[in-house]
């Protein structure tokens, strides 16, 4: 297997948690549902990549913020595949135009080691060992609390009374004109701005000077409030401000403190034993001389992450997706023809209606509808269950595309045709040399189908390897559970189920450490604390659980 | 003891094309006790067989032969308050995606104690007490008998619909489809559910599920259906150990085995016949690998391969 084709790293899509208007009158801190919560992985050419895990862990969500069809709240998602050095030399073209520099990502980061972005990070669990907890949580209270200066971000205080004594010291409220725009209306909007006469940064606006009516309607929409803290200090006295602090105290992220939000000299100096230089796999395309600039963009992934509208309509036609369910996903009043010619019509492919029926008519061989005279004309209700998904794998194809996003496209289907389905994905792979974002929740559909899987769990990948290695040697509790509870015809292949307790998890209350912790039949002390890390299994197989951490006590006790 | 007995069961519905037989001479027996799986692909007839037993059919459905014996009863025969007494009372039923139909702006306890409040004689603190035990009884908190539907998520709506389904005490349970639309997780915690129900409460169950893997687990005998007949029944060990009709085969090898080698399963092409002019022969010779000229001719009768193992296949000797 060659070269990755999809590159995802630390992918994170938050959903802002949408809150009536008393609620967020009596608190101000935006809580949100984290469906995809930091993960990484690549997906070669010509991969089956699989998304195994329970309803609600994130698994649609990931497919989606690869397409944009829902957009990252952080990380990267690169594209290398086919067409893609066109498509970075418009991007650079066009950033060149308007004088700003297009990133580029590279995936072997050592090469480009001169030229990568960088950034530091400090390993708190060292840290914490070597100067103390004490000294290490007031570095930690300073560096989150007072991020602006003489400001207090008001997210990091929790305590409600904390809260109230705050509340008149509230300065700059900071809204999203977008989302305010997107709910209450453009025109809305700029009347109250017309009245305040203020002007919004970027999509930024600071709402401190506006007036009541106006200031209750935009309240939903702020997203980061300021206290002043010299004000709040002479009003309230400084003990009870430093009480308030020592409360408001914010967890890091996982095991690094990333440096960039510890501003205070002492502090920076103190933690320099522990800070590390991570790269980054982002190159500024201004930084590299002009002889390498050719290389560059050959060995270079695209940013799917910031193109624009326009550069991520061509971008689209390359990745597509079959959506989960076959009889909700398909408009039963247009006929197949119609289904299937829409993207076409969209993207303005094709300069007349018979070049469009051509590659309608080749979608539909290809997706194994033939003769396509036959079914073209048909309305969605007028074929079979299986029929109907290969409508749904033709509308992906029609498009030409080189990486399918495949959402459950047989948990809808009767056993009997479920395989036909998944052999006309291998064939297209076979044929027209697709790579595949498989999603499932069956495993044994996984294990029979996918060369790599990952197993997700609460917006997180916590295993992930070939596919055999995780189906037959599983390291976390989670694939472990996962795996007994497949049911097995055969009763001599029967064995002891794990079944976990409880409903799924909730994407909104994240446990803190290890997320599984409350239902994992192994937990540790450490594990209520500590974010697991990925550990080494074997080559390419990794695992996320403190049960395989080298040097913990559980590993000593041999497990 | 036998609990139901259906013998000859033929269930037809008048449609514009013509007459559909969805259900065309269906034979089983449930035991008290027992659990039976009725297994085949979408549309072979699973459902109507179910709605005949409760006689629950649509209006353009009826019941054209045969018998559905129930301790001592032909359900097919019986009427108005008779059926009443027994229809709710001695076998009720979940429906298929009927969790997904609860009623959303009526408390989910109120819509347990409706049909105790209407088949029983007694009062609302009585009813209520009784939905209370049965919320612990499929595992549910009964602190929360006061809230609505969308406070629960698809699981715990399934547990909602099989505490209603337990609310008269019943002496038989049909559960159709009862795990097809949750995941993984949730169907075993279902599945375990249902089978200490069983144990517990001694009842008798008729599962219904297009996954045989599923049926496998959880009941004692199986029946495998196919095109509105039954073409093989045996216990479920037995099924899995010596498959004898060729469909039996197919199904069981279209499973993926997570315990075995990573091959792709079979797949049994094609579609299955139009129940409104249904083939001469064997319904499946269209599917079949084994099909000989016999099989488009003459409709291969259930015979007993072993002692209870039936199969409905003309190359399947007697024993
Ligand atoms: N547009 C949205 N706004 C708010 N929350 C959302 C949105 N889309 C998804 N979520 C939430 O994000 C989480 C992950 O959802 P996602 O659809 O990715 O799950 P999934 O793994 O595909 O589950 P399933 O197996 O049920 O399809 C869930 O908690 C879901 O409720
Ligand atoms: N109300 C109805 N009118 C006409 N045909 C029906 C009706 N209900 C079911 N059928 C037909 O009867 C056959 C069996 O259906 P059903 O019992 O629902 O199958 P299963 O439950 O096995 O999927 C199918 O061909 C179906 O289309
Ligand atoms: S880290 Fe701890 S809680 Fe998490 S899976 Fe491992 S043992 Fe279980
Ligand atoms: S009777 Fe013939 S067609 Fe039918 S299952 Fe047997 S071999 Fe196949
Ligand atoms: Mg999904
Ligand atoms: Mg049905």
């Amino acid at each position: 297997m060659g070269n990755d084709i999809v590159s995802v790293k630390n992918l994170q899509v938050w959903f802002p948690i949408r809150r009536g208007f008393v609620e967020s009158l009596l608190s101000d801190e935006q809580s949100y549902v984290k469906a995809v919560d930091g993960i990484t992985f690549s997906i070669k050419q010509r991969e089956i990549f699989c998304l195994v895990g329970e309803s609600g862990c994130g698994k649609t969500t990931t497919g989606k913020a690869i397409l944009r069809l829902v957009e990252p709240t952080g990380g990267d998602v690169a594209y290398f595949g086919p067409g893609k050095d066109e498509l970075l030399k418009e991007v650079t073209d066009a950033s060149n135009r308007k004088k700003t520099s297009a990133r580029v990502y590279v995936a072997d980061q050592e090469k480009w080691a001169e030229f990568v972005e960088t950034y530091d990070m400090a390993d708190i669990k060292k840290a914490k060992r070597v100067m103390g907890e004490n000294a290490f949580a007031g570095i930690l209270k300073r560096a989150k609390t007072k991020p602006d200066g003489n400001d207090l971000n008001m997210a990091g205080v929790k305590n409600d009374a904390d809260r109230k004594a705050l509340q008149p010291f509230v300065g700059k409220m900071i809204v999203d004109t977008r989302k305010a725009k997107a709910t209450i209306g453009e025109q809305k909007l700029t009347e109250i701005l017309e009245r305040a006469g203020i002007k919004p940064q970027a999509d930024d606006l600071n709402i401190a000077s506006i007036k009541n009516a106006d200031k209750k309607t935009l309240r939903p929409f702020v997203k980061k409030e300021f206290v002043d803290i010299g004000r709040a200090k002479d009003a309230m006295g400084e003990k009870a401000l430093a009480g308030i602090l020592k409360r408001a105290k914010t967890k890091p992220d996982g095991n690094d403190l990333n440096m960039a939000g510890v501003k205070n000299d002492a502090d920076r100096k103190a933690l320099k034993p522990f800070v590390r230089r991570v790269k980054s796999n982002w190159v500024l395309m201004s930084k590299i001389p002009k002889d390498r600039k050719e290389e560059l963009l050959k060995a270079g992934g695209i940013n799917v992450r910031t193109l624009s509208k326009h550069n991520m309509k061509a971008m689209r036609q390359k990745l597509q997706i079959i959506f989960q369910d076959p009889y909700e996903s398909l408009n039963p009043k247009q006929s197949i023809y119609d289904i299937i010619a829409e993207p076409l019509v969209v993207n303005s492919i094709g300069a007349n209606e018979a070049e469009r029926e051509q590659k309608v008519t080749k979608a539909l061989m290809d997706a194994g509808l033939r003769p396509p005279k036959n079914f073209m004309w048909r309305y969605p209700h007028e074929v079979s269950g299986g029929q109907r998904q290969r409508v749904g794998v033709a509308g992906a194809l029609v498009l030409d595309p080189d990486f399918l996003v495949a959402d459950e496209p047989v948990s809808m289907l009767d056993v009997s045709i479920r395989s036909e389905i998944l052999k006309l994905m291998l064939d297209l792979r076979e044929n027209r040399g697709l790579s595949f974002l498989f999603i499932t929740h069956d495993l044994g559909v996984a294990y029979v189908f996918s060369d790599r899987i990952g197993i997700m769990y609460l917006g997180k990948i916590v295993e992930l390897g070939p596919t055999e290695k995780v189906i037959k040697d599983p390291h976390h509790p989670y694939t472990k559970a996962l795996i007994s509870v497949v049911p097995t015809p055969d009763p001599k292949d029967r064995t002891e189920k794990i079944i976990l307790k409880g409903e799924r998890p909730d994407a909104s209350k994240i446990p803190s450490g290890c997320r599984f912790h409350p239902r994992c039949p192994f937990m540790m002390d450490i594990c209520r604390v500590e974010q697991p890390s990925p550990v080494f299994v074997s080559e390419g197989h990794w695992v996320s659980c403190h049960l395989h951490t080298k040097g913990s006590s559980a590993e000593k006790m041999g497990d | 003891m036998t609990l139901l007995e259906v013998k000859g069961l033929r269930t037809y519905f008048k449609t514009q094309e013509g007459t559909l037989k969805a259900v065309d001479g269906v034979d089983f027996e449930v035991e008290k006790g027992h659990a039976m799986g009725l297994a085949g692909e979408s549309g072979c007839g699973k459902t109507t067989a179910a709605l005949s037993i409760m006689k629950l059919l649509p209006a353009n459905g009826y019941i054209a032969g045969g018998k559905i014996n129930f301790m001592g009863q032909d359900m097919a025969r019986v009427t108005g308050e008779k059926l009443r007494s027994i229809r709710w009372r001695d076998i009720s039923i979940v429906f298929q995606g009927a969790m997904n139909a609860l009623n959303p702006v009526k408390r989910v306890g109120d819509q347990i104690s409706e049909p105790i409040l209407l088949h029983e004689d007694v009062d609302d603190e009585v009813a209520t007490k009784r939905v209370k035990e049965l919320f612990e009884l499929v595992g549910l908190s009964p602190n929360r008998i006061r809230d609505y539907p969308h406070e629960f998520s698809g699981g715990m709506r399934q547990r909602v619909m099989i505490a209603m389904a337990l609310a008269c005490k019943p002496k038989l349970v049909i559960a159709d489809e009862p795990t097809t639309a949750l995941d993984v997780m949730i169907q075993a915690q279902i599945l375990q559910l249902m089978k200490s129900l069983q144990k517990e409460l001694e009842l008798a169950m008729i599962i219904i599920s297009h996954d045989l893997s599923v049926l496998a687990e959880t009941c004692e005998t199986l029946c495998i259906m196919y095109a509105g007949k039954i073409v093989e029944r045996a216990d479920s060990v037995e099924v899995f150990r010596n498959p004898q009709h060729p469909y039996t085969k197919g199904l069981i090898e279209a499973f993926p085995n997570i315990k075995g080698d990573k091959t792709m399963p079979a797949s049994i092409a094609g579609n299955p016949p139009n129940l409104i002019i249904a083939p001469k022969g064997c319904r499946f010779a269209e599917r079949c690998y084994m099909a000989k000229e016999i099989c488009d001719e003459k409709e291969p009768p259930l015979i007993e391969v072993r002692p209870n193992h039936y199969a409905a296949c003309h190359f399947v000797k007697a024993g």
